[in-house]
C-alpha cells in the first residue's frame, strides 16, 4: 500500500516538476536559465523518503524527463544525475532541520552539481556544452538563484506530503524488526528528526 | 548498519542502469536516427506531450491577461523596432506618392513566397528544454495527425529554426540548429561554397566553408544547402548572418560565426515544411530579396 502511495506520488510529482519546468516557466522568459524544479521535486521526496527513496524517485524522475518531449540528449542522463542527487539529499536532510534558508541554499548547490554533472556526461558522450563560457557561468549562477528562490514554493509541501503518506500507516503495518520493510520505515523517521522527535530518543 | 548497506547496493544498482542506458541510447548517437530506445521515446512522447500542450495553453489563456508581463530583452528590441517601422510606414501612408511602391513590395513579397513553393503546417512551442542544460530543443503542438514526420525542416519568421526528431500523435521534438549536436548543410547565398553549420551556443553556429581561401565579410547571408531527397532541410532557408571569421590558418575549411536570424530564446511560432519545394528556390527567400 504504502509502495502504491509513493508510486503515485512520485508520478504526481514528476508530471507537474515536468510541466512548470518545461513549459509554464519558459513563458516567463528568465535570463540563462530556468529553475530547476523536478530537481526541487527530487530533494523533497529524499527529505521525506530517505536516502534509498531519494536515489530510486530521483532516478525515475530523471528517467520521465529523459523521455519527455523537448529532450534529444541519451536517455538515462537526468536519471543517472538525479539519482546521485537524490542519495545525497536523503543523507543531508537530517541537517536541513527546517531552516527555510539553509534549505533554500543547499538546494541552489545541489542545482549547481547537477548542472555541472549533467554537462560532464554531456562532455563525455562527445557533444559541446552548447552554452558559451560567460553563458554557462551567468546560467550556473542563474540555476542555483532560480532554484533556491523557487524552493519554499516546492520543497516543504511536497516533502510534508511524502512524509504524510508513509507516515503513521508505515508505523501501524510494520513491526519493529521486520526483516523486509524494517531498514526503509526506519529512514524517514531517522532522516526527519524535527517532525519525529520520539523517533530518536526510541 | 544495514540501511547504509542497502542504500549503497540500490544506489549503486541505480548508477549501473543510468549508465548502461546512457550507453545502449547513446548508440543512436544523431538525434532523430532510429535508436534502440526509440519506442520508450515516443511512450514519453505520447504520455507527456499532451501534458505539456495543456499546461502551455493554460498560461498562454492566463497570461493573455497580463501580457507584456516579463519582456525579454529581444521583445523590447522587437517592439522598438516594430515601433520604428510602423511610424515610417505610417509616414509612407500619408506621401501618396508612395502606395504604388507599396504595391511593389506586396509584390514582391508575394513572389518570395510563391518562390519558396513551400508547403507547411503551423505550429506553436508548447515546451523548451531548461537552457541551463545546454541542448536546445522545443516541444511544438503539431504531431503525426497535422502531417509532421520526422526529419522535416522548421521555420520561423526570421529563418531556419531547426527539424523535427520525434513525433507524437498531438506534438513533436524540434533540434534546434544551435543545439551542439545539430549540422545543417549551408551555402553563402549568392554563391555556390558549401559547408556545415554546427550549434555552439544560442545565438552562434559554426560554419566550415570547404574552400580554405574563401574571401568572406560580416555581414555576408547563409542559407540552407538542403539535404539529398530534401530530408531534413529543404534547400533555400535563411540561415543566418557571418558575424566573424574565425583565424585559422593551415586548415583545410574557412571557419565563421554565423549569428542566427531565428533566436532560440525567443522562437515561437514556427512552421514545419510538410512539402519540399519542387525547384530549389536559390536565393529567393533571403531577407532584402537579391
Amino acid at each position: 500500500m504504502r509502495t502504491v502511495l509513493r508510486i503515485a506520488l512520485a508520478v504526481v510529482a514528476a508530471s507537474l516538476a515536468l510541466a512548470l519546468e518545461l513549459s509554464v516557466v519558459p513563458h516567463l522568459r528568465l535570463p540563462y536559465a530556468v529553475p530547476d524544479l523536478v530537481l526541487l521535486a527530487v530533494l523533497a521526496l529524499a527529505a521525506g523518503w530517505g536516502t534509498t527513496g531519494g536515489a530510486v524517485s530521483g532516478f525515475a524522475l530523471g528517467l520521465a524527463q529523459d523521455i519527455a518531449p523537448p529532450s534529444v540528449s541519451a536517455i538515462g542522463r537526468h536519471a543517472l544525475v538525479l539519482a546521485v542527487a537524490g542519495a545525497l539529499a536523503g543523507r543531508a536532510a537530517r541537517e536541513v532541520r527546517r531552516s527555510a534558508i539553509r534549505t533554500s541554499m543547499l538546494a541552489g548547490l545541489y542545482a549547481i552539481g547537477a548542472m555541472l554533472l549533467n554537462l560532464l556526461i554531456g562532455f563525455a558522450l562527445g557533444g559541446g556544452a552548447g552554452l558559451s563560457r560567460p553563458g554557462l557561468l551567468l546560467a550556473l549562477g542563474a540555476t542555483a538563484l532560480y532554484t533556491a528562490v523557487a524552493t519554499p514554493l516546492v520543497v516543504p509541501g511536497l516533502a510534508a506530503l511524502a512524509r504524510l503518506i508513509d507516515g503513521p500507516s508505515a508505523r501501524l503495518v510494520a513491526p519493529v524488526g521486520n526483516a523486509v520493510s524494517g531498514p526503509a520505515r526506519t529512514g524517514p523517521a531517522r532522516t526527519s528528526p524535527g517532525l519525529y522527535p520520539e523517533a530518536e530518543r526510541v | 548498519m544495514r540501511d547504509t548497506r542497502r542504500t549503497r547496493i540500490v544506489l549503486a544498482a541505480l548508477l549501473l542502469g543510468g549508465f548502461g542506458l546512457i550507453t545502449v541510447d547513446a548508440q543512436g548517437a544523431r538525434p532523430g536516427a532510429p535508436g534502440p530506445l526509440g519506442k520508450v521515446r515516443a511512450f514519453g512522447q505520447s504520455v507527456f506531450g499532451p501534458v505539456e500542450r495543456t499546461a502551455d495553453g493554460v498560461v498562454r489563456d492566463v497570461g493573455s491577461l497580463f501580457a507584456g508581463w516579463g519582456h525579454s530583452d529581444a521583445d523590447r528590441k522587437r517592439i522598438s523596432e516594430l515601433t520604428a517601422q510602423v511610424s515610417s510606414l505610417k509616414g509612407r501612408l500619408e506621401t501618396t506618392d508612395d502606395v504604388r511602391a507599396r504595391a511593389a513590395q506586396l509584390d514582391r513579397l508575394l513572389k518570395l513566397i510563391a518562390a519558396g513553393d513551400l508547403r507547411t503546417v503551423p505550429a506553436r512551442l508548447v515546451g523548451l528544454a531548461p537552457a541551463q542544460d545546454g541542448t536546445w530543443s522545443a516541444t511544438i503542438d503539431a504531431g503525426r495527425r497535422d502531417g509532421v514526420a520526422e526529419n522535416q525542416t522548421v521555420l520561423d519568421g526570421d529563418g531556419l529554426v531547426g527539424r523535427t526528431t520525434g513525433v507524437g500523435p498531438d506534438t513533436a521534438t524540434v533540434l534546434l540548429a544551435v543545439d551542439p549536436a545539430s549540422t545543417v548543410g549551408v551555402r553563402l547565398a549568392g554563391s555556390g561554397t558549401i559547408g556545415a553549420a554546427t550549434g555552439q551556443d544560442p545565438h552562434t553556429l559554426r560554419v566550415e566553408f570547404l574552400d580554405p581561401q574563401l574571401h568572406v565579410k560580416p555581414g555576408a547571408i547563409v542559407v540552407t544547402l538542403g539535404s539529398a531527397g530534401d530530408a531534413p532541410f529543404v534547400p533555400g532557408v535563411p540561415v543566418g548572418t557571418v558575424r566573424e571569421v574565425v583565424s585559422t590558418p593551415g586548415a583545410l575549411t574557412r571557419t565563421v560565426l554565423v549569428t542566427p536570424y531565428a533566436d532560440a530564446t525567443s522562437v515561437d511560432t514556427v512552421a514545419v515544411v510538410v512539402q519540399p519545394p519542387r525547384t530549389d528556390p536559390r536565393d529567393a527567400m533571403v531577407p532584402g530579396g537579391q
